[in-house]
């Protein structure tokens, strides 16, 4: 009867959560993990409480190609460390990553913030290396545990088309993919992606 | 992430000093060398680092010649995020029509010597606005951008003062004619509370 399937223990779970955790009461993961056991989560689907999960300190291992949109196939691989905190009542989240690439630190702030009307996040990008720019947004939502978010960007002056992915999601470790598309969507080339791996909760 | 990573190779060696254990993570930041006499650094918004009460008096209509002001309570809380280079507050406001959730977003560059500020309020939650760009002068950070209000060009002014161990001023105030006349529409007044 208390089978983690069922709706409504999902749903009560999901209450004890966003209360414990605003509380601060329970680790978010604890929560889960006692509940369900294993690596039982609630995979998000598409609500404000999407990133809870996300809420922590992470290790990351990062691979970004080396050029971007030209047949390259070289990657170069770094570290980094992520921390990962809730705002905004919990309708936005905000990271503070440090990567270590091979000629140096790189800096950087995502933030994500949640429309209750369309249901979708909108996530920003403030490059520490460009402290005077943020990109226009990724646009998207989680869908069967997945999440996909778009935008229209230039790259080297031409219109592209920006996907963010996350994917893979579990209590401790998830992946992050970039891809852009030159084509209006038609075909992709990720050239980043990122793996995590929980370091704190 | 959509850039490719540049380098600034001060930065890249102050940092890198950091993280082979040479220096704190403060003196990282402080090698980092001012762009220009009178030019900020990572250290302006070191003051506003914590938790505050806010006082909010608001004007109600805006470039409208309106004299009323709504008065409200809310709290702030600051920290610092990439070691220095940006901070973020968190604010709650309890507004006469209800509760309004909101974060500033300040970023260093050291290039230029000043600051950019986002806003982004849970009321237009896909809306950040161009940021305000500025830097501190004799105390007194002045912050500006050219926007719209209504369709109308303006300038938007924010303005931090009276700036004291456990108190601050921040002010907003808009400009329909290039900056000759300003009209205040926000003041909020910050006590400290940890």
């Amino acid at each position: 009867m208390d089978t983690p399937d069922s709706p409504l223990r999902r749903q009560i779970l999901r209450d004890a959560l966003a209360g414990a955790s605003a509380l601060t009461l329970l680790p978010i993961a604890d929560a889960f993990a006692s509940s369900t056991g294993g690596d039982g989560i609630r995979l998000p689907t598409g609500d404000v409480h999407d990133f809870d999960i996300f809420v922590g300190r992470w290790r990351t291992q990062q691979r970004r190609l080396k050029e971007r949109l030209v047949g390259s196939t070289e990657w170069i691989e770094f570290e980094g460390v992520q921390d990962f905190r809730l705002l905004l009542g919990g309708a936005g989240n905000m990271t503070d990553n440090l990567f270590q690439l091979p000629d140096g630190p790189y800096r950087g702030v995502t933030v994500r913030a949640f429309d209750p009307k369309t249901k979708s996040w909108a996530i920003w990008w403030l490059d520490g290396n460009r402290p005077h720019k943020i990109d226009v947004p990724v646009i998207g939502r989680f869908e069967n545990g997945s999440g996909a978010f778009y935008a229209d960007d230039k790259f080297d002056g031409k219109p592209i088309k920006v996907r963010f992915l996350w994917k893979d999601i579990k209590a401790d470790s998830r992946r992050w993919e970039q891809a852009f598309s030159p084509d209006g969507g038609k075909t992709w080339e990720t050239n980043w992606t990122g793996d995590f791996f929980r370091i704190a909760q | 992430m959509r850039h490719d990573p540049e380098r600034r190779k001060i930065m890249r060696l102050s940092l890198l000093a950091t993280a082979a254990g040479l220096l704190p993570l403060g003196d990282a930041l402080a090698a980092v060398p001012e762009a220009a006499p009178g030019a900020g650094n990572t250290h302006d918004f070191d003051f506003f680092v914590g938790s505050w009460s806010v006082k909010h008096r608001r004007l109600k209509q805006r470039l409208v010649g309106s004299r009323e002001w709504q008065e409200f309570d809310g709290t702030c809380r600051c920290w610092s995020l990439l070691g220095g280079l940006a901070n973020v507050n968190e604010r709650i406001a309890y507004r006469p029509d209800g509760t309004s959730h909101g974060l500033g977003l300040r970023a260093f560059d050291a290039k230029s010597g000043t600051w950019a500020d986002w806003n982004l309020s849970s009321k237009e939650p896909h809306k950040i606005d161009v940021p305000i760009i500025g830097r501190f002068e004799n105390g007194v950070g002045t912050f500006l951008s050219d926007d719209t209000h209504e369709g109308v060009p303006i300038k938007v002014r924010g303005m931090f003062s009276k700036i004291a161990p456990t108190s601050a001023q921040w002010e907003q105030a808009f400009s329909t004619d290039g900056g000759g006349t300003w009209e205040t529409n926000w003041v909020m007044n910050y006590t400290r509370t940890a």
